[in-house]
């Protein structure tokens, strides 16, 4: 009985909440203020960056999160209205955060795991998106990844979501399916806009409006040390939070036998590490050895470019061939990562060459200022139905091009910076390991 | 012609337009309340597919009907005539100017599921709105609309690429048609399509690119060949290599051209022969010669010339991407052959003769069980059931998306066994030796 008043309580606030959000949003409009962007309700630390990109871009924005535990990625401090550190009472935090929106966001930019209700009231979250849309409220979705991930039946070529599956023992991926598909579907039927974010995640997604790497690195605060590390031997440094899907285990492999030919290096493995730490360490670095199996790169190879970094990730073909994904990342997967490691380990100034360049290429098309140039217009087009000329930012820039489909370090084109000068030093660094090219791999 | 004239024209067709809607949609109500199967129509760009697309629909125990504008797809070569569609509206007595209002007329009186490339406008190009209107009305009287891409409807160049320059390539074989300026509508065009169907079906990952939406992806088209045409043989007794490249920047004819050049230099022999500009039926009498068909080595997907391959029973050279590499429903036994390695593939299999036959019989096989009619009517039928009367899909119950069909192997070298999508243990040692024999002499 408790429960049930608790409830009409509740339901009762967003019903008056509804309209007066209404009316406050139609005269924002009628006065042509910028929307309101309100960001949330999972405490995700790839909220903190675009709320300032929203903020650069002019917008008023509002980051509300359940929780920063656990964790150590985030302070309450990052978000403007942490619940957990409200005290408020836990099962009222949906519906404080449903009030909110109503109230003071005219575009909600959320991932496709912030349902307000459980997964399994299909119905209620259908009619809140529904009340939304209603109240003049426009959704953009963008996927975090693990939002969107089921287990489906086409495979990537290392299969990066049976490495997800056996990092995440106790979450069935396959049984998994129904929810997600059902959940995507739900926010796609209800959203302004859905933004594909990268190649893995587009298999989960039906529709996708525009495709970019949605989220900023903030160049500000990462910068490249202004001394060479001096590291002997070179230091690689990997983290891993799970490390099936990052295909350490091919990582440590390739090391393995790049030392049994007698070229020195230190592996640093950087597990469980506070955030604040792992930035420090990641300063040490000589190169940052990303991930080999899941096609595409993410925040930790966007800090190890602001910080100056060799950075080594598997891009597939569809990352190669979008110039909206290239930044001079080098494309290293199991097939080939202990010949790249060779030469980047024996050609500094190969690395110095990536560093210099990774560092220009994030700060010209992935940095805050260069987000914000973005989602300036994507909110302009939800909101005021302005026309979508993307490719007059940084970011969709048409000075960028696609990379090179080679898989082959022993190609120039393989590089994403000019080696032509180094082709004889990269060639004696590889004859050093003796590997043999498989022949699967591409050459083109 | 007069601006009255023009308006009372105009006016007529949308008094027209309206007892349609009036008409049909009443119709629709009384056969759905008396339970009827939902009418089938396909159309309206004269694709050759749509004729088989019909017959699907017909084995699945489906009213259907295929409507086009006009039949002039080829203007080199009859691909399509006028008998495979059962309405061509142009030879209705309609003038160029009216064939869309003719059409939606008909669609509105008679369709209750309308199957559209997205090449069906009903409008220019230019004019997205028109068309988002015209499918706005189609809905609201009950028509539900399901779009799929024929392949050139939905590409544009913009500032992606393929592993192979695909539309790069398709820019040289097409160069009147500006891929690139035409960009804008193209994508404005298939936006409004995608916003304004019920259902988008992308057929595969070359496609899929295009589309800002994707509801379903799988081959949609059968391959239907009569068996009679298997029974051919090639009698010169050096292998027949057969390659139809209506296009060859796109077929990539010239990377096929190379390795067979240096394959004879290196000493083996064959007939290459090429199909360009010929009608399906004679083209069919070759492909039934051939010892092995050389599909297309720069795409990454395989279409009807490839299936037809298959059902022949012959070896199919195609191009996959790694998309269809690791999509189940993709895996039928097609050897997946590109610029790199093409030569040691062939040399392979030119040199044994039994590779050749366990492909043939394997490959005939599997379009048999996952892609002949009988197979897609399966898929169809639980499409439009799911439509019409919202039925759960559980497409895993058909024989095309069954789970018994797994991905195939990504490695691209032929010297590998789990490269050959046939069983070829007891083969690999004259695989091998076959493609020493290339390497040796390159």
């Amino acid at each position: 009985m408790h429960n049930l008043v608790h409830r009409c309580l509740w339901v009762s606030l967003v019903l008056c909440a509804a309209p007066l959000g209404l009316v406050i949003r139609w005269v924002r409009r009628l006065r042509r203020r910028p929307p309101r962007i309100w960001r949330g309700m999972n405490g995700l630390h790839l909220i903190k960056w675009p709320v300032m990109v929203d903020r650069r871009s002019g917008f008023p924005s509002r980051s509300f999160i359940t929780t920063t535990k656990p964790g150590h990625l985030f302070e309450d401090e990052d978000f403007d209205v942490v619940c957990d550190a409200k005290g408020w009472r836990r099962d009222d935090w949906h519906w404080r955060g449903l009030i909110d929106l109503l109230l003071r966001g005219d575009i909600r930019v959320a991932f496709f795991d912030s349902l307000f209700f459980s997964v399994q009231s299909w119905k209620i979250n259908a009619l809140t998106l529904r009340l939304i849309r209603f109240v003049g409220i426009r959704t953009i979705m963008v996927p975090h990844g693990m939002d969107i991930l089921y287990r489906h039946r086409r495979l990537s070529r290392y299969d990066w979501v049976g490495r997800a599956q056996q990092d995440y023992p106790d979450w069935d991926l396959a049984n998994h399916s129904h929810v997600a598909r059902q959940r995507t579907l739900l926010w796609c039927r209800n959203a302004r806009l859905i933004v594909g974010a990268n190649s893995p995640c587009f298999p989960f997604l039906p529709r996708r409006d525009v495709s970019f790497l949605w989220f900023p690195v903030d160049c500000e605060a990462l910068r490249p040390m202004t001394q060479s590390s001096g590291n002997w031997p070179p230091v690689v440094i990997h983290a891993p939070q799970h490390r099936s899907i990052k295909g350490t285990d091919h990582l440590l492999d390739a090391l393995e036998r790049i030392k049994s030919s007698g070229i020195a290096v230190e592996l640093r493995m950087l597990e469980r590490v506070a955030r604040a730490e792992a930035l420090v360490r990641y300063a040490e670095a000589d190169i940052i050895a990303d991930q080999f199996c899941m096609g595409a790169y993410g925040m930790f190879a966007l800090e190890g470019l602001a910080l100056g970094k060799t950075v080594l990730t598997y891009l597939d073909q569809e990352t190669l061939s979008d110039p909206v994904f290239d930044l001079p990342v080098v494309n290293a997967n199991p097939d080939n990562l202990d010949r790249v490691l060779a030469v980047l380990l024996q050609v500094p100034e190969l690395r110095s060459r990536l560093g210099s360049a990774g560092r220009e290429a994030v700060q010209r098309y992935q940095s805050i200022d260069a987000l914000a140039e973005v989602w300036e217009q994507l909110y302009r087009h939800v909101w005021w139905g302005e026309a979508l000329r993307l490719e007059t930012t940084r970011h969709f820039s048409i000075d960028r091009k696609p990379r090179s489909f080679s898989e082959d370090p022993a190609h120039s084109d393989f590089w994403p910076v000019p080696v032509d000068d180094l082709m004889d030093e990269i060639v004696s660094a590889l004859e050093r390991v003796r590997v043999p090219m498989p022949t699967s791999v591409a050459t083109v | 012609m007069n601006r009255n004239v023009v308006v009372l024209h105009r006016f007529s067709w949308v008094l027209q337009l309206i007892w349609s809607s009036i008409a049909g949609s009443v119709i629709r109500l009384g056969r759905r309340v008396s339970g009827k199967r939902p009418r089938i129509w396909h159309g309206t760009f004269p694709m050759h597919m749509i004729k088989d697309m019909v017959d699907v629909d017909r084995l699945a125990g489906f009213t259907s009907f295929s409507i086009v504008h006009h039949t002039r797809l080829n203007p080199s070569y009859s691909l399509v005539n006028a008998d495979d569609f059962d309405v061509v509206v142009a030879q209705d007595g309609h003038t160029w100017d009216v064939l869309h209002w003719a059409t939606l007329c008909t669609f509105l009186r008679r369709a209750d599921i309308f199957v559209m490339f997205f090449d069906t406008r009903f409008s220019a190009i230019t004019r997205p709105e028109k068309t988002k209107l015209a499918l706005s009305i189609m809905r609201w009287c009950g028509i539900r609309l399901i779009a799929l891409p024929s392949g050139l409807d939905v590409v544009f160049l913009d500032q992606r690429t393929s592993r192979y320059g695909f539309l790069e390539r398709l820019q040289k074989d097409y160069q009147q048609w500006d891929l690139e300026s035409d960009r804008v509508h193209t994508r404005k065009m298939i936006q409004t399509i995608c916003n304004n169907v019920d259902l988008v079906v992308s057929g595969d990952s070359v496609c899929s690119r295009f589309l800002m939406r994707e509801d379903l992806r799988f081959k949609y088209f059968p391959v239907n060949i009569s068996v009679d045409n298997t029974s051919e043989k090639n009698e010169q007794g050096r292998p027949l290599i057969v390659h139809a490249p209506n296009h060859r920047n796109i077929k990539g004819t010239a990377s096929l051209v190379t390795a067979t050049q240096r394959l004879r230099d290196a000493g083996f022999e064959f007939e290459l022969r090429l199909v360009e500009k010929i009608p399906p039926p004679e083209a069919i009498e070759i492909y039934a010669q051939a010892d092995i068909i050389a599909d297309q080595f720069c795409i990454g997907a395989f279409g009807v010339f490839a299936l037809e391959g298959l059902a022949l029973g012959k070896p199919v050279l195609t191009y996959l991407d790694e998309e269809h590499l690791g999509d189940p429903i993709f895996n039928l036994p097609i050897v997946n052959t590109n610029p790199e390695n093409l030569e040691r593939v062939l040399a392979a299999l030119i040199d044994v003769p039994e590779l050749r036959t366990r492909l043939g019989y394997a490959g005939q096989s599997a379009v048999e069980r996952y892609q002949s009619p009988n197979a897609l009517a399966e898929v169809w039928s639980r499409i439009y059931r799911h439509l019409w009367w919202g039925e759960p899909l559980e497409l895993e119950v058909t024989r095309h998306f069954s789970p018994e069909r797994k991905p195939r192997s990504f490695t691209e070298d032929p010297a590998l066994e789990k490269f050959w999508p046939v069983d070829i243990e007891d083969l690999l040692p004259r695989i091998q030796a076959a493609m020493r024999r290339v390497e040796c002499t390159t």
